[in-house]
């Protein structure tokens, strides 16, 4: 919390208001606008034949094609006298009047060029950006077999254009605020006003406009700054590159917010059981949803205490293993040199080591990472007698279930969360496990998202959320929206008519 | 509030710090099957089987001997023996030397319950002879003689040819007023391996009879319940029908197989106990060495009716035997205790009248149908 808090406190304007008018003549507006961008080297200034124009701009920052064929070609054979003339002859969308300098310099940094005529006390701002940047790519780091492929890029406008695509509705609100006192960068709230809770919106606005900050990057800082509680582990709001998810979740009455540059949209207030959640899970049969949902449950005890558990048994509780596995367990045990802490511990660190080198290798050497592993691993570490085989299982085993969560935010935290409780279960058994299990639920009960209750909809308990929870029922039951966002229209359609069927006959 | 956070994470490490001990697995010795026996001056002669895993050799298990006075004390001598601490949590079959059980007022399965490491559903069991002979069995086909005995008595028990005799069960039944617990007796099938050979009866913890095989099924008639199982019952008809063996023997014997039963006994005289034990059971026919016609449904009823008779009779024998040895191990008391309101039962109460109990036994036995490809 209090680093939060010394974030947004307010930093001292360097800059003081300047209300400096546009300079008169051509060159003392030169040495003014350059002056001002410190003089780079990419400052462009173009005067236009005799027409008296000048043309300045941030070379880097502009279209060229559109700055010769929208802008130069239509005036460069004119002459004019006033600005107002030059207006007419333009053909870019976006034009501006400005009698102001900082204005001037802020919009040259946004993509304007600025066309000045000498003698008159206000300029032209065109925006004709240029576009740096990917086109749209498939979803890689949320695939999907079922459903859209199509991700986020960096550009604000196309990530904006692509929701607008698939939630055609008047009340699809989209808020831009600009962010960063260095960077300026922009970014949009979206909800569906309407569904979306009036207090919420206030609430994640009220946040972002509190943020002042000289500089972010990406919507995943700017979700660090938005959460309810930064100190904890677990991530309060959900970042996804799915435009349909995001989209789903908005007619849910959720709040998105897109960022200018990142790919990844915020989305809150999110529950601790929605990162749990695919867009597949409702994209096929509400059975086949329902296993995978149970699945990735039972994977994420698994991937938690799995190995914990193995530790503290092996540790102190010999008696709960079953008399099947004794021979194999112990026998397996008996060459390793260390405790079943430190041997888990090491093993656990091997492969976290395994998996961080193989996402920060670039893809052609991060394959041969896998092969290593297997035979480092998977054959001379158990020969060598360092560990041992049952424990190398069920370490794969809990490594996999930390791979089949949807989120990978939430998959880094549950692969972090064994650590603390492989020591614990090391020193204090199932005792320590339990221990352990009993501060995590304390913690993510006293969590909130946006405001709302983390562990939403069991506790508070929301029976009539649980419908679509740990398992999904078909969409005829799922007829209202949960009650975690405290939407104004509860129902998605009427559930009497749902269970209708008017087919002809 | 933050300050009260922390004073409590760090009180509760602390408190944690005393709850547990490491007993890492492969630094010990488990014991999987305990035998004691009656020693000389008193003691008590503990035989155990050490599952000691090692892959360096080819045998996994050694038997470990000690003599204490006392039951913890066996344990504690032993482990000036091995080379690995021995712990009990594997415990899964003790079984008595009939000599200490004789004694009587041993009361080992009492301290053994006191220490929770120790499962409640061990098996517990009696051998007749010397349990410490029947751990040193040294049979080829057995390697681990624990686990040997273990799996026997969990094959036999689960297939109800044995009675169930965990240490949670003996014990209830033990301090159960009008009821006595019964054990399985484990004997050397010469040098081949293990054998069920019998059933024994106790009074408290007194080893005061044994029955046979052949009866202990009809005590898991009236104790049980059976769901599966099998059974030849020998029949003595003097229907014509049924006399005759075939030229191989000449005992009618009828075999039963999925053997469903179920009990229901009932008090009907409370002040000279009577009770009325009527028992229902149904079987598949698979098999009667008579030449005797079963697709006739006559017939049918008249093995049935035999069958039923045969029963009857043992289970009558059965009563009779365990009213001798003044042992109520089918928990008739406890049906009194239960029917007679105030009774104030105690075993004292009830054994002056357990001798005289009538005990009219019903028995209503239906076969199902004859094997499945006749």
């Amino acid at each position: 919390m209090f680093f939060k808090k010394k974030l947004l406190s307010p930093i001292k304007d360097s800059q003081p208001k300047n209300q400096d008018p546009i300079p008169e003549t051509r060159e003392k507006m030169s040495s003014e606008f350059k002056a001002r961008l410190q003089n780079s080297a990419d400052i462009l200034e173009n005067e236009i034949g005799s027409s008296g124009i000048t043309i300045f701009s941030i070379g880097t920052l502009i279209d060229k094609t559109m700055f010769h064929q929208d802008i130069i070609d239509p005036i460069k054979d004119l002459s004019f006298n006033s600005i107002q003339t030059v207006m007419e002859h333009l053909s870019v969308g976006e034009i501006e009047k400005s009698n102001q300098m900082e204005m001037v310099v802020k919009s040259a940094l946004d993509g304007n060029v600025i066309i000045y005529l000498e003698g008159e006390t206000s300029v032209l701002l065109a925006k004709i950006p240029s576009r740096v940047g990917r086109s749209l790519t498939f979803a890689e780091n949320e695939s999907h077999v079922i459903g859209p492929q199509i991700a986020f890029n960096e550009s604000l406008m196309t990530n904006i254009s692509l929701i607008r695509n698939y939630i055609k509705d008047s009340d699809l609100c989209v808020e831009d605020f600009v962010i960063g006192s260095r960077t300026n960068k922009s970014g949009a709230i979206l909800y569906m006003s309407g569904i979306a809770s009036e207090q919420m919106v206030n609430t994640l606005r009220q946040r972002i406009d509190e943020i002042k900050i000289d500089g972010i990057l990406d919507s995943s800082v700017l979700m660090q700054l938005i959460e309810d509680k930064s100190l904890s582990i677990f991530p309060l709001m959900s970042l996804t590159e799915r435009p349909d998810k995001v989209c789903d979740l908005l007619l849910k009455g959720k709040l998105a917010v897109l960022f200018d540059g990142s790919s990844l949209a915020i989305i809150c207030p999110h529950t601790f059981m929605e990162f749990f959640y695919a867009m597949e899970d409702s994209n096929v049969n509400w059975q086949i949803g329902t296993f995978y949902r149970l699945l990735r449950l039972i994977a994420l005890f698994f991937s938690v205490f799995l190995t914990a558990t193995y530790v503290a048994c092996i540790t102190f509780h010999y008696e709960v293993i079953p008399q099947t596995l004794l021979l194999t367990l112990s026998e397996s045990r008996a060459r390793v040199p260390f405790p079943p802490i430190i041997e888990a511990l090491l093993l656990e660190f091997f492969l976290e080591l395994l998996r961080e080198a193989g996402a920060r290798l670039p893809t052609k050497v991060g394959q041969t990472m896998g092969i290593v592993g297997g035979i480092v691993i998977g054959t001379a570490a158990v020969d060598a007698g360092f560990t041992s085989n049952i424990l190398i299982i069920i370490i794969a085993l809990a490594a996999l279930g930390s791979f089949v969560t949807p989120s990978y935010s939430m998959g880094n935290v549950i692969r972090v969360l064994r650590f603390p409780l492989i020591i614990l279960a090391g020193f204090w058994g199932l005792y320590g496990i339990m221990y352990g299990f009993c501060f995590l639920l304390l913690h993510l009960l006293r969590q909130s998202s946006l405001g709302s209750p983390y562990l939403s909809p069991f506790y508070p308990p929301r029976f009539a959320d649980w419908k679509d929870s740990i398992i999904r029922l078909p969409l005829s039951f799922t007829y209202k929206r949960p009650d975690l966002t405290r939407t104004g229209n509860e129902n998605k359609y009427d559930p009497k008519k749902a269970k209708e069927k008017n087919d002809l006959k | 509030m933050k300050k009260e956070g922390w004073f409590c994470i760090s009180l509760s490490i602390l408190l944690l710090c005393g709850c547990a001990e490491p007993k890492i697995l492969d630094k010990l010795g488990l014991n999987t099957t305990v035998g004691y026996d009656l020693g000389k001056n008193g003691y008590i002669l503990g035989t155990a089987v050490e599952l000691k895993i090692d892959p360096n050799t080819s045998k996994d298990v050694v038997i470990v001997e000690s003599q204490s006075l006392t039951i913890r004390g066996i344990l504690t001598n032993a482990n000036k023996t091995t080379s690995r601490r021995l712990t009990s949590g594997q415990l899964r079959v003790i079984i008595y030397g009939e000599d200490l059980l004789t004694q009587g007022k041993t009361k080992i399965a009492q301290t053994l319950t006191s220490d929770p490491i120790i499962s409640d559903l061990t098996y517990l069991a009696m051998t007749d002879g010397k349990a410490r002979d029947l751990l040193n069995l040294q049979v080829e086909h057995i390697p681990d003689i624990g686990l040997h005995i273990f799996r026997f008595m969990e094959q036999n028990t689960k297939a109800k040819t044995m009675p169930s005799s965990t240490m949670q069960e003996v014990l209830h039944a033990h301090f159960t007023v009008g009821r006595e617990p019964v054990m399985p007796i484990i004997s050397k099938n010469g040098r081949k391996g293990v054998l069920f050979s019998g059933v024994a009866i106790f009074k408290g913890a007194k080893l005061v009879g044994k029955i046979n095989t052949e009866q202990s099924f009809y005590l898991g008639l009236i104790n049980d319940k059976y769901k599966s199982g099998s059974k030849d019952i020998l029949i003595k008809s003097d229907s014509p029908k049924l006399k005759e063996g075939n030229e191989r023997s000449h005992k009618t014997v009828a075999a039963l197989d999925s053997i469903q039963s179920r009990k229901n006994i009932k008090l009907i005289n409370k002040d000279k106990p009577e009770f009325n034990m009527d028992i229902k059971l149904s079987a598949r026919l698979l098999e009667i060495t008579s030449p005797i016609d079963i697709g006739n449904p006559q017939n049918m009823k008249l093995i049935e009716t035999e069958i039923e008779k045969s029963m009857k009779k043992n289970i009558e024998k059965l009563i009779a035997y365990c009213q001798s040895k003044n042992s109520d191990v089918f928990g008739l008391g406890e049906t009194y205790r239960s029917s007679v309101r105030h009774s104030n039962l105690t075993d004292e109460k009830w054994y002056k009248m357990y001798k005289n109990a009538k005990v009219n036994v019903k028995v209503d036995f239906s076969v199902i149908r004859t094997g499945l490809n006749e």
